[in-house]
């Protein structure tokens, strides 16, 4: 008997179209070679928990996903004062921290007011405003990375997020950011961008899984 | 309840003016979200038509469009159009293509394949024009019941893109 359970031979297989009677051996070789159907292609990469004892968190591996998503539950920074955070990219494990960056971001409040910012110039891609530790305050958002591994593209994202500081109505952003080097990420660092600890996050990364 | 995508499609091409991805909206999925990463040496605003379930053109003018455009440069604009004819669809959804340096793209769609609904999407997006950072949160509303299928991609001034990846997920 060949495989899968056909004689003489087996149908090709591909995602979305199996035929026959699977072994473990088949499933596991299938799934690595792509061709395997398991629904779910939002793929959690990495999780991690801050614990107040460092101010960023790197993202070593990227995967060969195309399209990367982040979510970022119950933000909590280093003081009561406002702080960023934000996400750099690596190139070949280092983090560059260059004017490489733009970003453009829409502002705004219950209150009624409603801001927009942007650079050319900028040394991160902005995600979280306005990150503190006051009673009660959270921070909240995901963003999608876009071409992080693609050597020959800018590095895209985009973002929302929704804010609550104590002394503060409720306040959300959104907007877009780019990396205007045409370069290969080898990962993603998600900082504090002034100093202190992360006191309280929960930050996952996702791969979103393509089948060409 | 457990939520997640599900792989339906990726459809590609290089060397194109447009791209149909046909088939991909059904009963089975009411919301699905949608990845297009593109390139564009010429400049055009993004385009999305909307195709039926017979693969045919939407073609009622009933595109509505709203977008804030996120410019690093210069003070946001706005792109907007009411009852837009299906020639042009959704323009502007996923904002203004040029340079050539790539595209991120990431649209969800409601109840397209339902007869008795209006299609809606929400967008975001990340380009790059001029050399500058152009950005697009959007909306798109087509007020019609027509059962959609599938979807054209293209741009507004007839622009060869170099490739265009399509990538659609049922929502789970």
């Amino acid at each position: 008997m060949s495989e899968f359970g056909y004689i003489p031979e087996a149908p090709e297989q591909s995602f979305g179209n199996n035929k026959g009677i699977f072994t473990p051996t088949d499933i596991y070789d299938l799934t690595r070679a792509d061709k395997y159907t398991q629904y779910g292609q939002l793929e959690l990469i990495e999780t991690v928990v801050a614990d107040d004892s460092v101010a960023y968190y790197d993202f070593d591996n990227l995967g060969d996903y195309n399209v990367h998503f982040l979510t970022a539950n119950n933000i909590q920074g280093a003081s009561t004062t406002a702080q960023n955070l934000d996400i750099r990219v690596k190139i070949g494990g280092s983090v560059d921290a260059g004017a490489n960056y733009q970003f453009a971001q829409q502002l705004g409040n219950s209150a009624g007011t409603f801001s927009e910012s942007n650079s050319t110039g900028f040394n991160q891609f902005i995600w979280l405003p306005n990150v503190d530790n006051e009673t009660n305050a959270s921070a909240n958002g995901y963003a999608y990375i876009y071409n992080a591994i693609d050597s020959t593209k800018y590095t895209f994202g985009t973002f929302q997020t929704v804010i609550k500081q104590d002394v503060h109505t409720p306040r959300f952003s959104f907007g877009s950011n780019v990396y205007t080097t045409a370069n290969q990420c080898s990962g993603l660092r998600v900082f504090l961008s002034t100093t202190g600890n992360i006191a309280e996050a929960t930050i996952s990364l996702y791969g979103i899984k393509e089948y060409s | 309840m457990a939520t997640n995508l599900e792989f339906i499609n990726q459809t590609k091409a290089t060397s194109v003016t447009s791209l149909d991805v046909t088939g991909v909206f059904t009963a089975k999925y009411d919301v699905y979200q949608v990845h297009i990463s593109t390139d564009m040496d010429g400049a055009g605003y993004f385009e999305i038509r909307l195709l039926q379930a017979d693969d045919s053109l939407a073609n009622e003018s009933k595109y509505d469009i709203a977008s804030l455009d996120l410019q690093s440069n210069t003070t946001f604009g706005q792109y907007k159009f009411i009852n837009q004819n299906g020639g042009v669809g959704w323009r502007g959804i996923g904002g203004y293509l040029d340079d050539g340096d790539g595209y991120g793209f990431t649209l969800n769609v409601f109840n397209p394949f339902a007869d008795d609904k209006f299609t809606i999407g929400m967008a975001q997006s990340g380009s790059i024009n001029n050399g500058n950072l152009f950005g697009t949160k959007a909306i798109g509303v087509y007020k019609s019941t027509q059962s959609i299928g599938g979807m054209r991609v293209t741009n507004s001034s007839g622009q060869t893109h170099n490739y265009i990846n399509v990538t659609t997920y049922g929502v789970k």
